[in-house]
């Protein structure tokens, strides 16, 4: 979930039905998903991400966490329709701690596209492809020159749609929502290349396609977000909406994916999100709740980072975030499996920091 | 080392005290020679950096630069380009670049006279993913691109303000969208370089999605170690991929020769500086001969001598060499102007940059400066060292001759020799089409330095005459049995004069060709560019619309138009034109160097598509007449040369539809126009003018004065150096002679008590200068021609690939011999007059 781009989108598009103000669909019930084509881009809407993070062990105990994001995002201008794509890419080095991340933005043509008929998206040297003869994913990304991602993702759990008939629900209006596809777990594999460095790695992953247009409703200011991967083959997926309050929105939600790849969904107030620590930002001075406990029906699940560093700074966008890697902790003290948990909103005041972007 | 420094002190630093003018004097001398150096290498450094910044005002310098092979690069193969690297880090920037010229400047109606600027347009998103990189605040971000151009703060232009501009041949507006502020570590924008977001960029100069060229920046890391070579290399199997320094290298090499021939006459007047400042240290030595005596009677050493003397030499040379400096930036300052100039109009639009003085420049002309003085300062050093206290003592010294060198003239005639065996020699060919006419340079130095030697017998001659007056016989029996220091003044005019000769013939032998070549080729009654076309390199066209336009004037008879491509070949920049073969054969436009076996050159019949080429072609390449040749990926016939003196880079001419084909394009480069009979072309001209702001129209007698006025900008600084050869040659007599009268003071001491009158000591003096000054002009003269020659058939054939006409003007040259001859006579005039009150016992003066 990675509202905080949605959230910019609501406060110029006025709500419809069927249609934003300036003509972007709106995500509607019963829609038939058809693949490949629907894991490629659709750009009758406003937004859309492909999102990947995961967990990566090589010899010697080795372990990183990695992230690869790719968002299209699109603007009405002079009767004309423009995408532009963004684009993140992460690693944390677990052993060291090191952290490298960059943003990357560009516009869609000539070094960035992304396919409407199956999954390949591309923004620059990055790119994301589905092989459609072994439905196997390719990740290539490259970060600051520092590092080198080439992976290969196997989906080991079946996709997942998130939300009631197809339809994911951000808000009360009829545009806060998106249609939201995952894949809960991906067995991957490859190689890591941190500077004169190469590991053979092997993990798993996490990877969202979500698409909307204008889901997010005012007075929202922020958003967590986890996705976990327990050891019991079972995946948990939570999102909390931020009011400027402090309070969390009704349309938060904890999904769990059964064994099985059924899904249960729960409301906001199912579930308890308890902050136990806080990490302030040397650069964006932030401070950021990296570490949770998730309480649901009997269960509890703290959220322990790998690294307490795991901001990105939003150099272009100028929207700093904390997006990293933890191990999942029982209520017996166990490891119970791993997590990637998403704050965002707590570098001030997100709207601002967006307006102040806008001419 | 005490002994050195006693010396200095009590002898050099007193010496430096009682006759500060005299070391002043020297001291400028030096400083003259290093700051005509200076100066030169700084503007034409300077002028070239104008040329270097269009191309690192955005980003770092880019690792390589993409460009098609033929035609243009589209957005398609920006994304093939992008495949092709895969998963490499490696940053792509589209570009596209096109001059204009600011609207309001209308400049004086010269060409080459209106602003030239460059706009550039850069993805202003991409741009983004390069911070620390390139410039911020280009007003794009996730929500908006701001539209207009922005500036750097250099050009005086605000924000919102409109920015009237000839694009092509159309007058448009652009806003200025922001100011670009300079920040420390990023590059800045030059002045005069307007960026603009790709896709506006695009649609205001009607590219579509074609792009210029392809930046790439490749940077090796610990991850990718040859990053940099293997993006170049996997780019290489489908673009035209140059190195990251291309532009700069490009510039350097198009510009080389230009640059070569300003340094070598720099280093041509350092030369004669040379001989002038040895004069000066020789009579510094003579005026201490008695004080050198003493101090070797006291005891004290050969080597301590020579070292002081080499140590005051070295300080003199210090003291210079700074005040060269600081002369010779002020005089870049003011010849970068004219150097800019001769570059724009030659090459194309470089901006005026202000000559900076790096540290490096400055201790290269110290060096200079320091090395001219030690060279200078060893032989009369050695001389004051070796010549026993005696000698040195004695009031009737006998006057000394000179070493064996500067006694056998057959050295100079040998050297000589030499020169005009080297002369024979082909140019220095390298890589993309430089070339480097060494033996000829070298040949051009022997033969200065070898007529200065050789033109010692010229004195001999002279003094043949049989005389009776006293006057003449003493002035003559000087020059009977010439000394070193005779010698060296003669060999320094002969020099100045010739190198003067020579260049005067060159320029002379350019502007006679150049008219023969404009009276064959230029027989249009009007000729139409874009207002913005200030070069030869100029990238402004006019549309096919226009040319439409101009040819339903009901005055026009017929018209034709040249469009023109810059290609890389071989990997130099080429110009590839397309041209009417029919209109130019029906009205004979061809200047043919080497003219085609059939008339109709343009016919094929293997399917092989033939061309023109020009002779700067040829010469660069080493193309020939009947070769095959791959251009742009097809097979080209050379069917004949041409003569083309608009630029030396060499280009290759087309027929009009093979151009249009491979190209894609309908563009014009220029127009020319043949008018109805009885149409006065003035009247004709003036309306199109006033109906094209966008254009610049001449009539055939307005073009043909300015293309004679460009070409003789070219050798505009030159000029400047001859005169400064020649004004430091006459200098250098004089202090000769000044010289050679204290060393004969005890002489004229004993002529006066026999009976002469100062005036006709004085007039003594004036004779002996008057024949080294004739011997000078002589065979300065007569070497100064062979010089031309050099310069005209071979070096300037080398460089420039243009044949000229030997051409001389030989009232100029008579002039200038005339002048160096009353100059010369004038001064030693003046100096006879002084030596005539000398007193027989030496003093300081």
């Amino acid at each position: 979930m990675k509202h905080w781009l949605l959230l910019f989108l609501s406060m110029t598009t006025l709500l419809h039905a069927q249609a934003t103000a300036d003509g972007f669909a709106i995500p509607q019930k019963g829609r038939v998903f058809v693949f490949p084509r629907d894991h490629g881009s659709h750009p009758e809407f406003r937004t859309e991400w492909w999102y990947v993070t995961g967990h990566l062990d090589a010899k010697g105990g080795r372990r990183f966490g990695f992230q690869v994001t790719f968002f299209r995002q699109a603007r009405r201008e002079d009767g004309k329709t423009l995408h532009l794509h963004l684009a993140h890419a992460a690693l944390l080095d677990a052993k060291t701690g090191r952290f490298v991340h960059e943003e990357r933005l560009n516009r869609e043509g000539w070094d960035a596209a992304s396919s409407e008929t199956t999954l390949a998206v591309r923004n620059g040297n990055w790119s994301l492809k589905l092989d459609e003869a072994t439905q196997h994913l390719h990740i290539a990304a490259t970060v600051k020159g520092e590092v080198l991602l080439r992976l290969e993702l196997e989906a080991v759990k079946p996709l997942v749609v998130f939300g009631m008939d197809g339809v994911s629900r951000k808000g009360a209006t009829d545009s806060a929502a998106s249609h939201y596809l995952t894949w809960p777990r991906l067995k991957t594999t490859g190689i890591v290349k941190l500077g004169p460095e190469e590991h053979a790695v092997n993990g798993e992953a996490w990877m969202d396609h979500e698409f909307s247009s204008s889901q997010l409703e005012g007075g929202q200011v922020g958003w967590d977000w986890v996705a976990m991967q327990l050891k019991d083959a079972r995946e948990i997926m939570v999102y909390r909406m931020r009011r400027k309050d402090g309070s969390a929105d009704a349309a938060s939600t904890l999904a769990v994916v059964e064994r099985d790849g059924k899904v249960r969904q729960l409301g906001g107030d199912a579930f308890v999100w308890e902050v136990l620590e806080k990490w302030k930002s040397p650069r964006s001075g932030a401070e950021y709740p990296i570490r949770v406990r998730i309480r649901f029906e009997g269960q509890s699940f703290e959220l322990r980072p790998l690294a307490e560093d795991q901001e990105q700074d939003g150099g272009i966008t100028r929207l700093p975030y904390w997006e990293g890697a933890c191990d999942v902790i029982d209520s017996r003290g166990q490891i119970a499996g791993r997590a990637f948990l998403e704050l965002a909103g707590y570098a001030g005041d997100l709207a601002g920091h967006l307006s102040s972007g806008t001419k | 080392m005490s002994t050195v420094l006693l010396i200095l002190r009590r002898c050099a630093l007193r010496h430096w005290r009682l006759a500060l003018r005299q070391q002043i004097a020297l001291m400028l001398i030096l400083a003259l020679g290093s700051s005509v150096y200076l100066a030169v290498r700084l503007a034409s450094n300077a002028a070239l950096s104008g040329f270097e910044t269009f191309t690192d005002g955005i980003t770092r310098q880019p690792d390589w630069t993409v460009q098609a092979v033929s035609g243009a690069l589209r957005e398609d193969d920006v994304r093939e380009m992008r495949e092709a690297l895969g998963h490499r880090p490696v940053s792509l920037l589209p570009v596209v670049e096109e001059t204009v010229t600011p609207a309001s400047d209308a400049g004086n109606g010269e060409i080459g006279s209106r602003a030239t600027w460059r706009l550039l347009g850069v993805d202003f998103v991409a741009l983004l993913n390069l911070r620390g990189e390139a410039p911020a605040g280009l007003g794009a971000n996730m929500q908006a691109v701001r539209s207009g151009v922005y500036v750097s703060p250099k050009l005086g232009a605000k924000t919102g303000e409109d920015l009237r501009l000839i694009v092509d041949d159309r007058v448009i507006a652009l806003k200025v969208a922001g100011v670009v502020p300079e920040a420390p570590g990023v590059p800045s924008l030059p002045a005069h370089l307007l960026l603009m977001d790709l896709p506006e960029a695009q649609l205001i100069l009607l590219r579509g999605d074609k792009v210029d060229r392809v930046e790439v920046l490749a940077q090796d890391s610990a991850l990718f170690p040859n990053l940099r070579e293997e993006a170049g290399e996997l780019l290489k199997s489908l673009w035209q991929v140059t190195g990251g320094a291309n532009r700069r290298q490009l510039a350097g090499t198009m510009t080389q020769a230009f640059r070569l021939n300003l340094t070598i006459l720099s280093l041509l007047a350092l030369l004669v500086g040379g001989y002038l400042i040895f004069q000066a240290l020789d009579g510094v030595v003579l005026r201490r001969r008695e004080e050198i005596g003493i101090l070797k009677s006291l005891g004290v050493t050969d080597r301590a001598i020579l070292m002081a003397f080499l140590i005051e030499a070295g300080l003199l040379g210090l003291c210079g060499g700074a005040l060269g400096v600081l002369l010779g930036w002020l005089g870049a300052q003011g010849a970068v102007g004219g150097v800019t100039k001769t570059m724009n109009a030659l090459y194309g639009a470089t901006s005026e940059q202000q000559a900076a003085l790096s540290m490096r420049e400055a201790l290269l002309a110290l060096s200079i400066s320091i090395m001219a003085s030690l060279i200078a300062a060893w032989w009369p050093a050695r001389m004051a060292a070796r010549t026993p206290p005696a000698h040195m003592l004695g009031r009737h010294a006998t006057p000394f001759e000179g070493g064996t060198v500067w006694r056998v003239e057959w050295i100079g005639w040998a050297m000589m020799l030499v020169a005009v065996v080297l002369a024979e020699l082909p140019v220095l060919r390298f890589a993309s089409g430089t070339r480097l006419p060494l033996a000829g340079y070298t040949a051009a130095l022997l033969w200065l330095v070898g007529a200065g030697l050789a033109a010692g017998a010229m004195l001999r001659f002279l003094a043949k005459r049989d005389v009776s007056s006293a006057v003449w016989r003493v002035a003559l029996s000087q020059l009977r049995r010439p000394t070193v220091r005779h010698r060296f003044a003669v060999a320094a005019l002969a020099s100045a004069v010739a190198m003067t000769t020579g260049m005067a013939v060159m320029v002379a032998s350019f502007d006679h060709t150049m008219r023969g070549w404009i009276d064959r080729t230029m027989k249009a009654d009007i000729y139409v560019s874009s207002a913005g076309a200030q070069s030869a390199s100029s990238t402004h066209f006019i549309s096919p619309k226009t040319v439409t336009a101009l040819g339903k004037e009901p005055e026009v008879a017929e018209l034709a138009f040249v469009q023109a491509k810059t290609l890389l070949w071989h990997g130099g920049e080429v110009l590839v034109l397309g041209t009417d073969p029919v209109f130019a054969h029906k009205h004979g436009l061809y200047a043919w160097v080497e003219a085609p076996k059939r008339e109709e050159w343009w016919k094929t019949e293997d399917g092989i598509t033939p061309a023109i080429m020009s002779e700067g072609w040829s010469e660069r390449f080493g193309t020939k007449v009947g070769d095959v040749i791959e251009l742009a990926g097809r097979k080209v016939r050379v069917a004949a040369m041409n003569a083309e003196y608009g630029n030396e880079r060499g280009s290759l001419t087309l027929p009009a539809a093979v151009f249009r084909d491979w190209f894609e394009t309908d563009e014009a480069w220029r127009v020319a126009i043949m008018l109805k009979p009885g149409t006065d072309a003035e009247t004709v001209r003036d309306r199109m003018q006033r109906q094209q702001p966008g254009l610049s129209v001449f009539t055939n007698a307005h073009l043909r004065s300015e293309a004679l006025r460009i070409f003789r900008q070219t050798f505009a600084v030159t000029h400047a150096l001859e005169v400064i050869g020649v004004i430091v040659a006459v200098v250098g007599l004089g202090l000769a002679l000044a010289s050679l009268m204290l060393e004969r003071r005890a002489i004229l001491a004993t002529l006066r008590s026999l009976g002469m009158t100062r005036a006709e000591i004085a007039k003594s003096a004036a004779l002996e200068g008057l024949g080294v000054a004739c011997a000078g002009a002589f065979t300065g003269i007569a070497a100064g021609l062979w010089l031309g020659w050099l310069l005209v058939y071979r070096i300037n054939k080398q460089c420039f690939g243009w044949t000229l006409q030997f051409h001389a003007v030989w009232w100029h040259l008579a002039v200038l011999g005339a002048a160096v001859i009353v100059v010369g006579m004038l001064v030693a005039a003046l100096v006879g007059r002084w030596a005539a009150m000398l007193p027989a016992e030496h003093t300081e003066e």
